[in-house]
């Protein structure tokens, strides 16, 4: 394909993945992955969206559900919706009022033991939120499917404008929870 | 009907399935079955058993492709395994090499 940088993965709310998924592009999730998702640049679980036990990437944004290792390179936010049972790895993260992390928050740049960071992952470099929020410009019909919520990957800028108050506001989406969960920020 | 595209930088191991059209730009090891059209484009590489609707092939697959309706094999391609569909479509310029099995029924 002559134009590669508009490309990225998306899986529809329709579809379900078991098994690998490796991009060097963002990977968007509207559908569900039962396995390891990877990316060089960004993952990202729309609300609706599944997947674990493992996702890894530089950022990792958390709008639907995800479970298992949820590792972010550089970064990792869940948002108002977004939901993750088990563990978070990042040295920056952000948590939207509303969201919610059932698990252990690791902020001291230590990763899952089983688990060699790929090469390319280092070595990319960061994108800008703004060129995140671009991508997203190409979503058209499956948004007008979605009962009016626009995908988190179309509104990238304005999540990341409001960053700075969900920091504050963290430990309220703490609290849902519930006593069993080993909730901790190391 | 929403759509499901594997990049052109992107590689799954696994099985892909659902109810939405699949675009392959990128690389599929697997199975892939989709009750939606399926769309190899031609950067596209399937090494998998597909089974869809409709499949159209504009790039590589290696495996066995059922088209339940039909089986297109477009300019470009390079198909090497077997197609079962009522229906085939292979253009010229096509590279293909199988067995084409054409008797089964509308479904």
């Amino acid at each position: 394909m002559a134009d590669d940088q508009g490309t990225r993965t998306e899986i529809g709310p329709e579809t379900v993945v078991t098994g690998d998924v490796r991009a060097d592009e963002d990977v968007v999730v509207f559908g569900r992955i039962d396995g390891t998702v990877s990316s060089t640049t960004a993952v990202i679980v729309e609300d609706g969206g599944r997947v674990g036990p493992r996702v890894e990437a530089p950022t990792v944004i958390v709008a639907g559900w995800a479970s298992g290792d949820v590792i972010g390179t550089e970064r990792v936010e869940i948002t108002e919706t977004g939901r993750v049972l088990g563990c978070v790895y990042a040295p920056r993260m952000v948590l939207l009022e509303g969201g919610a992390v059932k698990g252990r928050i690791v902020m001291d740049g230590s990763r899952p033991e089983s688990v060699q960071a790929p090469a390319a992952a280092r070595t990319v470099t960061a994108r800008p939120v703004a060129a995140l929020a671009g991508t997203g410009a190409r979503r058209t019909s499956a948004t007008a499917t979605r009962g009016g919520r626009e995908p988190v990957s179309a509104t990238r800028a304005k999540v990341a404008a409001a960053a700075p108050a969900a920091r504050a506001t963290a430990k309220a989406g703490l609290l849902d929870l519930g006593d069993e969960g080993e909730s901790k920020v190391d | 009907m929403a759509e499901t595209t594997i990049g052109s930088r992107t590689r799954i191991e696994g099985s892909v399935t659902g109810r939405d059209v699949l675009v392959v730009e990128g690389e599929i090891r697997g199975t892939v079955t989709m009750d939606a059209p399926i769309r190899i484009e031609r950067e596209g590489r399937l090494e998998a058993e597909v089974a869809g609707p409709e499949v159209a092939i504009g790039g590589t697959v290696q495996g066995h492709v059922i088209g339940l309706k039909k089986v297109e094999i477009l300019p470009g391609a390079r198909m090497i395994g077997d197609v079962r569909t009522p229906r085939i479509l292979i253009s010229d310029g096509a590279v293909f090499r199988g067995r084409v099995d054409m008797d089964v029924g509308e479904g």
